[in-house]
């Protein structure tokens, strides 16, 4: 049995539109017009246990609302999910003892005391035995590298700090399954890469099924293998990462150096100009014509250096959510 | 056994947490003494003026005895966490607890009786030199039974605020700006309640009508069981209809939250 098990979710909102000015303002006070907003539209997939899955898509995409229902905190208007062996929106305690959510945006610690109370909360919480504890503890914060921080008061901390802080609490008791909803959001590079080493850690050593959205592209890359990708609501894209590129004809890059100007005019009939100024050139082109342009390219021009390329992901990403709001 | 632990924790968190609030409370209770001393003043000189011994049935002893007496307890039941229960609602702070097997209900009491307990203890000490010394000005006649009736009722009123302010709080599921909501009802229920001033004040009918209405068992009640207006009947009397009310809050809470939760949980965070 699959450990999350999605199918033909759909939720949607109720809210008001507002035009500007004082004059609508008083109109809105008597009439509101409502409007329907579909945050997620029949989204479908299923996870297995220890999988890394990264979740991907533009701002109000419908990452967010989906990790909701899959946590239990909104009901959805149809569609039906199965997680760990239950409906996450009947909140049922044992089902909550299984899996534990990191917004990077919100925090759950308390502001005006150390870390480590909140953690001791949430050991009495989720009623973590004491020897267990103990060493969850010791191993997450060396781990983190924080064990000087932890009984600091949580305002006085660093913004990397403290999410390392909400790290050790949401992991204290050992979830089998972590929502990461933009966990590195606003973090320095440094932090930003102790904490996917972490989390790496964690997915391997507990065999932990992480679901992760995040807006930079490397926390995905260095954690997840799969990635589902998904833009107003719809799911677009379901796979490995690396392959998304097949998606669009298996597009190359061709990077070109020359010791000569060399004009657009000549270069355009190869494939498409990325970028080029007179002694350098990026093309975009098919596979198949690989072979025959390499071969042109070092005959007609002077080029003394080249190099072939994927395309970048990111750009194969922008591209997919272009196309479907478009098409 | 396990959730006595817990509670236990989060009943530490909120002495503790309102310990980095000293400060706050002193000045809280600095803030507590201004209307004792307004009050202290109208009432001399209108005792003074009228030529009576008694109005509205309150010696000049009694009266200013109530007004000190009404205003610290005012002062140590009052909730103040309406704002963070209303923030939590709007910002999607409840979210953390709602994924958590955790009551957000049991949380938020127990840690407000945390949050409370020192000032429980500060306020039992003001109260003690405040009682030695109307007793030994004649203003009050002391008896054991009394005082540990007050001290009960006043567990009793800090409960039953707690619930009326719960769900009042739950109006911010449907309200989405209510800061002045808050001021508004917080002063009325006070009012409402004899924090101000005796209830007598607003005659015998008003008295006799909020009489079934939860508020006054909250300070009127306690603050007259001390200064021993009310008779000894009507004290059982009244400690029996006060803990009706806990029921029947504790009940209603339950109901307002969980229908508005629904609502919260359709809608989003």
């Amino acid at each position: 049995m699959d450990f999350i098990h999605v199918r033909e979710l759909h939720k949607s909102f109720v809210y008001y539109r507002k035009e500007a000015g004082l004059r609508n303002s008083l109109k809105n006070l008597f009439v509101r017009k409502s409007l329907v907003k579909e945050a997620v539209k029949s989204v479908s997939f299923d996870i297995g246990p220890g999988e890394c899955v990264g979740f991907l898509g533009p701002n109000g995409a419908g990452k967010t609302t989906t990790l909701k229902m899959l946590s239990g905190i909104l009901y959805p208007t149809s569609g039906e999910a199965n997680v760990l062996g239950y409906v996450p929106w009947e909140r049922k305690n044992e089902f909550k003892r299984l899996f534990s959510m990191v917004m990077g945006q919100k925090n759950q610690l308390w502001w005006d005391l150390p870390a480590s109370e909140s953690i001791y909360l949430n050991k009495c919480i989720y009623d973590v035995d004491d020897h267990l504890y103990r060493r969850s503890l010791a191993e997450l914060s060396e781990m983190l590298d924080v064990q000087d921080l932890l009984d600091v008061q949580v305002r006085r901390l660093s913004l990397g700090e403290r999410m390392k802080m909400e790290l050790i609490a949401a992991l204290i008791h050992r979830p089998r399954l972590l929502y990461l909803d933009e966990p590195t959001i606003g973090l320095d590079f440094p932090s930003q890469k102790k904490v996917r080493e972490f989390l790496k850690y964690y997915n391997e050593q507990f065999g932990a099924t992480i679901l992760l959205t995040s807006h930079y592209m490397k926390d995905v890359e260095d954690l997840c293998r799969r990635t589902i990708i998904i833009n107003e609501g719809n799911l677009l894209y379901d796979g490995e990462l690396h392959r998304i590129n097949d998606r669009f004809g298996e597009q190359k890059i061709i990077k070109l150096q020359f010791s000569e100007p060399v004009t657009e005019q000549r270069l355009a009939k190869f494939g498409r100009i990325v970028r080029a100024d007179d002694y350098s050139a990026v093309l975009e082109l098919p596979k198949y014509r690989l072979k025959e342009v390499s071969r042109a390219v070092l005959d007609s021009f002077p080029t003394i250096d080249w190099t072939i390329e994927d395309v970048p992901i990111e750009d194969s990403i922008s591209m997919l959510y272009h196309k479907e709001s478009v098409g | 056994m396990n959730r006595r632990r817990l509670y236990s924790a989060i009943f530490s968190m909120g002495v503790q947490h309102s310990m980095e609030y000293r400060l706050h409370f002193f000045l809280g209770l600095l803030g507590a003494m201004f209307p004792i001393l307004v009050q202290y003043f109208i009432w001399t000189a209108v005792y003074r003026h009228s030529g009576q011994a008694a109005l509205f049935s309150y010696s000049y002893g009694q009266i200013i005895l109530y007004t000190i007496l009404a205003g610290l307890v005012s002062k140590l039941i009052a909730t103040q966490f309406e704002q963070q229960i209303a923030d939590d609602i709007k910002n999607g702070g409840l979210n953390k607890y709602l994924i958590k097997p955790v009551s957000y209900f049991g949380y938020r009491l127990v840690s407000f009786f945390g949050q409370k307990a020192i000032y429980y203890g500060i306020t039992a000490l003001l109260l003690g030199g405040i009682i030695w010394f109307a007793s030994a000005r004649g203003a009050l006649e002391l008896q054991a039974i009394r005082l540990i009736l007050f001290a009960i009722t006043l567990w009793g009123a800090l409960l039953l605020n707690f619930l009326i302010a719960y769900c009042i709080c739950a109006s911010a599921f449907y309200l989405h700006e209510i800061s002045y909501f808050f001021v508004i009802t917080s002063l009325l229920v006070n009012i409402l309640s004899g924090g101000m001033f005796p209830l007598e004040i607003f005659g015998e009918s008003v008295v006799k009508a909020l009489q079934f209405t939860p508020f006054p068992y909250t300070i009127y009640f306690p603050v007259n069981v001390l200064s021993g207006k009310t008779e000894v009947a009507a004290m059982y009397q009244g400690l029996l209809i006060q803990w009706g009310w806990i029921l029947l809050f504790i009940g209603l809470s339950r109901l307002t939250w969980q229908v508005s939760m629904k609502k919260y949980s359709a809608v989003g965070g």
